[in-house]
């Protein structure tokens, strides 16, 4: 079976909702023919996109443009990978299976993300992995790897799960952080991690750890198997040397109980 | 036109017609007798296989006004339900034009808003203009605005506050008083957090017993045909069933209605401290007259609790799910509190006040004075009713249900020992006529000559009881066919119901000085008047008659 | 027709607190406030109608019919993929309208003050929230928190009938007043008559340390504040039995983390009724957004920035966003209604623009198509919400000039 490989026919001009990728039923020629609005007039996927393939539980869309919106929203055992740019709430609230987009995304991409991945081989947009609309939990698990940099009040209210950003993240990060693990090898933006509760984050930037603690006599055996196995799964080496890290924990003044691991590089 | 709903098994509960083959006769919208048919029958419907009910009447349930608006703003992220055939609002919450599909596809075809703040009235009888099919109806709620409070504190004559209540029904169009936790949302305004029946309140010094006992004998003096519809002090306190069997002697032996009764009949026994009074109460309602009550049954599940009651909202917040919750304090004129909630049946609390709910139903004798409600969305959404009619009817169902439930509550309900089942007769007479003759309307509920032609058609061969409730194969409001076969047929409007009795004008002079003095909107203002009704509020108004002159 | 020197009661449409005590003479159409002190009196005159007045529909620079406006309306939106509706403005019928034209044709509508309406929803849509409204902080607050610095700009009315009222029923002292921002001489000088007032000049981004630093317990200092006034206003909000908070929204879209502000006061207030009272107070702006968010609310369970599509109403904070669909070209054709304000009016020239508007509108390029359309309370009756949501004014009709109203037209198109 090959992939269902979408390609869009013509140029765009109006945004289209694309969440009814993540409710397919297992038959792909219901896919042709599902309904989706394009401006105010009903048009059927196939008179958009033309489809090639079968495999309904890999999809690939092609020549993405940013007007793509909640591809993956709520996404449940289905991979899909996109090459091009894509809009708003890319994997809002996913739940499991895997997104890898080769592009750029708009805001609120990994929203309220509840588990499975996505790896995006771009920049994303603010908001990203915050809160999605109305819900008051930000991302609750799962994996989001990021090539590129990150816009401004992302990562809010973070309650488990793994983030890997390799470019850099604006302001506002962090806010609020209940749990899980960030890891950042660039440049942090202003009021990174305010009101933070517990969690760890990965980062060479010395300003963060101005009031918190260090542990001197820290071991960093789990570390090591962590950025292992992180390596793995994103198939490449981490950015982070195991043999530099050097741990921090808990504030000062405050009672945050998060970890901050140095590293140098 | 007349349509004939031919051979059905009929029942008319207030005709004490049960369950007999009979023909129903429909002309403009109404009921019309065989006898005085004079033109030809354009159409027949053979009903040979079918049930043959009036229109259902639904006398509490939350559909309306400011609360029913933060409840939809609140819980955003529950509006997502996929079906083509509705709007995506939550049924939780639902948008107006859900509301209406929802009820009427159930066979409901007239429902009342049970706490229409007069201060908030326009906006209640707006949003309930845009609920298609069904009729519609409030109560205002008094009780604890501060103008009545200060006619109590100032030990005004029962004629003055007969005049003040008569003219709150008609300046809000609403069909009864509603009181909540009487004197207590007023109470916690000036930061008091409790009120019992004979405590006295901090600023007017003033108990519930004495608003209870006022607005009891104003009503009952205006002949307003559907008595005080109280939500008692203490609301979902353990132990609380003494303040409701004061609460209901307060009234003097004058009639009352007692909503959503089985959150007003806990005790306080066990080593939980938390148990069941359905045996009390019950008991008490058996044996005396004047009192009716509706139940407010929960469902488990997730669910949002909207209330006047701020103050037991305020007190309730900590078990808020998800965890956002809303109180407000309104125009010196009562309150509201939001708060979304979860009835877990793992939990010891939730499951036994399941159980005590269908205790209350299975211990009343009289389907005239208990009334079947969820008190929606506080218990469960109006969508359960179907549900909790197979409750009621099926013992075996019921057992079912009750053994999957957390052990330790076969010892403190009585529920498993009780054998009644529910007749069709007694559904029939508690979801139709029953609410039709405590609210007063001649016209709903039955089918004598001259009432509205609305009819509910069941067919009889669906064995589920759930399923044949939850799906009318025909419903007709106002003599037009809306529902077939769960099809919507046709888009039609309601009119809300209102009663108006007399009063001496001369109390609006004081009112319209109040107003100026301390409200931040005038008198004027705050009056709709029939003709606003119908142009900019959007629905018709039928003036229901009082069961009698007012006395003095 | 209204006759000459009839006075008449005004209902007024034109900010949020909906006054309902101004009365008017009119004559030949105009109208004028008769309560010459009255401090809104010239804001509410500068509606009357002008030499400049546009009372019949245009197509670009050239007066036509209404017929063929609406004629040349159909054919725009025939001709066209993607249609936005903007509310600027209008009342509960217009809203009704609105939402049954855009439900029968699948258009967006958005309300241009979402953004700000946002930032108070997330509030009630995250966590505990306590609120009031205008009569009981008349009757009951004794302190009164006033953060940012429009709110009386915006809301004229909002001292002499609430926060210094004259009379109040539990109140019988002035109402302390605490204003956290950067409030003018003048506006403070203006307070000084009716409240006794404590003005703390503070940066709105430091709001949370603030409120932190005035509990009892707290021995934290607040930058750019004395030891001494901080302690004093310590005093105050704590002696409190009612305390209010009250904000504009858009004050503090110039600040760095608006919905942090608002969550913080929200916060505040919220650990406050543990064993006092309080209640928050946000004051709404003046482009009817109450009223429409109440209707879109109860019409489709969310409250702006919803499009119909595949039989209902969808919702999409972002997707939806006026601003946002405009400047990326992403529509063809933008429907303005705007009856209440006569302010300038963007237009993009990158879409098609009708204007169903205010006959004093102004542009900053002409509309394709231009209708002047009725002002509610003015020129015809109608419903409105005030700020705080729970009351809803009946709107009156003052003057006899046959205007259409905005749902005349929206029904016709529809």
């Amino acid at each position: 079976m090959k992939p269902i490989t979408l390609q869009l026919k013509k140029r765009l001009k109006y945004r289209i909702d694309m969440s009814c990728l993540s409710t397919l039923s297992k038959n792909s020629s219901s896919l042709a023919s599902k309904i989706i609005m394009y401006g105010n007039k009903q048009f059927k996927i196939k008179d958009l996109f033309s489809i090639k393939g079968d495999d309904v539980n890999n999809i690939v869309i092609k020549s993405s443009v940013h007007l793509l919106d909640n591809i993956g929203k709520k996404l449940r055992d289905i991979n899909i990978t996109v090459y091009g740019d894509v809009g708003y709430s890319l994997g809002e609230q996913m739940i499991s299976g895997k997104l890898e987009v080769y592009g750029n995304t708009l805001d609120y991409t990994a929203s309220g993300m509840k588990g499975g991945s996505i790896f995006i081989y771009g920049d994303t947009g603010n908001y990203t992995c915050g809160k999605s609309n109305s819900l008051n939990e930000g991302m609750i698990d799962g994996l989001l790897f990021i090539k590129g940099n990150v816009g401004n009040n992302s990562i809010e209210r973070m309650r488990r799960g793994n983030i890997i950003i390799e470019g850099n993240i604006g302001d506002y990060g962090c806010h609020q952080m209940i749990s899980g693990t960030v890891m950042i090898k660039g440049k942090i933006g202003k009021f990174f991690a305010e009101e933070i509760k517990r969690g760890s984050i990965f980062t060479k930037d010395k300003n963060l750890v101005k009031n918190y603690n260090k542990s001197n006599n820290a071991e960093y055996n789990f570390t090591s198997f962590f950025i292992k196995e992180i390596s793995k799964i994103i198939s490449k080496n981490l950015f982070i040397n195991n043999n530099s890290l050097v741990r921090y924990c808990g504030h000062k003044d405050t009672n945050n109980l998060s970890e901050i691991f140095l590293f140098k590089g | 036109m007349i349509t004939q709903l031919k051979s059905g098994n009929v029942y008319d509960p207030h005709n004490k017609i049960f369950n007999v083959k009979k023909d129903i006769f429909i002309e403009d919208g109404k009921i019309i007798n065989k006898k005085d048919i004079k033109s030809k029958i354009d159409k027949v419907i053979n009903c040979s296989d079918k049930i043959v009910m009036p229109g259902a009447i639904d006398l509490h349930t939350h559909i309306g006004g400011g609360k029913v608006n933060i409840a939809r703003l609140m819980l955003e992220e529950f509006h997502n339900e996929i079906d083509p055939n509705y709007d995506s609002s939550s049924i939780i919450a639902p948008s107006t034009l859900k509301t209406g599909l929802k009820y009427i596809e159930m066979g409901y075809t007239t429902c009342f808003e049970p706490a229409l703040l007069p201060i908030n009235a326009r906006q209640a009888h707006a949003e309930m203009s845009d609920i298609p099919f069904i009729d519609k109806g409030g109560y205002a709620l008094l009780g604890n605005d501060d103008y009545f409070l200060s006619l109590l504190k100032n030990k005004s004559s029962q004629s003055t506050i007969n005049d003040y209540v008569a003219f709150i029904l008609k300046a809000t169009q609403s069909i009864g008083i509603k009181v909540v936790n009487p004197g207590g949302i007023n109470a916690f305004k000036f930061n008091q957090r409790a009120l019992n029946v004979d405590e006295k309140s901090k600023y007017f010094n003033i108990t519930p017993r004495e608003i209870v006992e006022k607005l009891t004998k104003a009503l009952y003096d205006l002949g307003v045909p559907h008595p005080l519809h109280v939500h008692c002090s203490n609301l979902g306190i353990p132990g609380n069933f003494f303040s409701t069997i004061e609460t209901i002697k307060a009234a003097n032996g004058l009639p009352i209605h007692l909503t959503h009764i089985q959150f007003q009949s806990y005790g306080n026994n066990g080593d939980r401290g938390f148990s069941s009074a359905a045996v009390e109460i019950s008991n008490y309602l058996n044996k005396i007259d004047n009192l009716t009550c509706d139940v407010g049954q929960i469902m488990f599940g997730q669910t949002v609790t909207m209330s006047g009651d701020s103050m037991s909202q305020h007190r309730n917040h900590k078990h808020a799910h998800p965890k956002k919750w809303m109180c407000m304090d309104i125009e010196c004129d009562a309150g509201c509190g939001v708060v979304p909630f979860k009835y877990q049946d793992k939990s010891f609390v939730n499951a036994l006040q399941w159980a005590i709910g269908l205790e209350i139903f299975l211990l009343a004798e009289d389907p005239w004075k208990v009334f079947l409600t969820t008190d929606h969305p506080n218990g469960a959404p109006f969508t359960s009713y179907p549900h909790l009619i197979k409750l009621l009817m099926d013992k075996t169902f019921r057992n079912d249900i009750l053994n999957q439930l957390p052990k330790g509550i076969l010892e403190h309900t009585i529920l498993h020992t009780l054998k009644r089942e529910y007749t069709m007769d007694e559904i029939s007479i508690m979801t139709r006529s029953a609410p039709a003759k405590i609210l007063g309307l001649e016209k709903k509920g039955n089918f004598s000559n001259g009432s509205d032609a609305d009819i509910t058609v069941y067919n009889k061969n669906i064995k589920d009881i759930e399923e044949m409730f939850a799906h009318p194969s025909l419903v007709i409001k106002d003599g037009k066919i809306v529902v077939e076969n769960g099809q919507i047929k046709e888009y039609i409007w309601g009119k809300t119901h209102t009663v108006k009795p007399e009063y001496d004008k001369s109390i609006e002079k004081d009112l319209s000085k109040f107003f100026d003095k301390y409200h931040t909107m005038k008198l004027d203002n705050y009056i709709i008047s029939d003709d606003e009704m119908h142009r900019l509020v959007g629905s018709p108004i039928y003036v229901n008659n009082c069961s009698r002159k007012r006395k003095e | 027709m209204a006759s000459q020197n009839d006075n008449k009661n005004l209902v007024c449409p034109f900010c949020s607190l909906h006054c309902d005590d101004v009365s008017v003479t009119t004559d030949n159409n105009q109208y004028k406030v008769n309560e010459s002190n009255n401090v809104c009196a010239k804001k509410i005159d500068t509606y009357n109608l002008n030499n400049k007045s546009m009372l019949l529909p245009k197509k670009g620079a050239k007066v036509v019919s209404l017929s063929s406006a609406l004629e040349d309306i159909r054919n725009i939106i025939k001709g066209h993929n993607e249609t936005l509706i903007i509310n600027h403005g209008v009342d509960l019928s217009g809203v009704r309208s609105m939402l049954n034209f855009a439900s029968q044709k699948n258009y967006i509508i958005d309300h241009i003050n979402s953004k700000f309406l946002y930032q108070n929803i997330g509030v009630v849509q995250r966590t505990g929230y306590m609120a009031t409204s205008l009569t009981e902080a008349k009757n009951r607050a004794d302190v009164v928190m006033v953060f940012g610095n429009q709110i009386f700009d915006k809301s004229p009315r909002l001292l002499e009938k609430v926060l210094g009222a004259k009379n109040s029923l539990y109140m019988k002292k002035k109402k302390e007043l605490i204003l956290i921002g950067d409030f003018s001489e003048n506006i403070i000088k203006e307070i000084k008559k009716k409240c006794n007032v404590t003005n703390v000049k503070l940066d709105l981004d430091l709001t949370n340390d603030f409120l932190n630093a005035t509990s009892l317990d707290s021995s934290e200092a607040v930058k750019g504040l004395k030891k001494s006034k901080l302690s004093n206003i310590k005093n105050i909000i704590n002696k409190s039995k009612y305390l209010v908070a009250i904000w504009l929204a858009s004050d503090f879209i110039k600040a760095k983390n608006p919905k942090k502000i608002i969550s913080s006061i929200s916060k505040y207030i919220v650990d406050r009724n543990i064993l006092s009272r309080a209640a928050c107070m946000p004051i709404s702006g003046s482009l009817a957004d109450a009223t429409s968010s109440q209707a879109l609310t109860w019409t489709t369970g969310f409250s702006s920035r919803i499009k119909h599509s595949e039989g209902t109403f969808k919702h999409d904070r972002n997707a939806f966003d006026s601003k946002h669909l405009i400047d990326n070209n992403n529509v063809d054709v933008v429907i303005h209604i705007s009856t209440i304000s006569p302010d300038k009016l963007k237009l993009n020239k990158n879409v098609k623009n009708i204007v169903l508007g205010h006959p004093n509108t102004t542009f900053t390029m002409a509309p394709d198509i231009f209708i002047p359309v009725g002002i509610p309370g003015i020129d015809y009756e109608g419903i409105m919400f005030r700020t705080d949501n729970v009351v809803s004014v009946a709107l009156k009709s003052i003057r006899g000039i046959k205007l259409p109203t905005t749902q005349n037209i929206l029904d016709k198109l529809a």
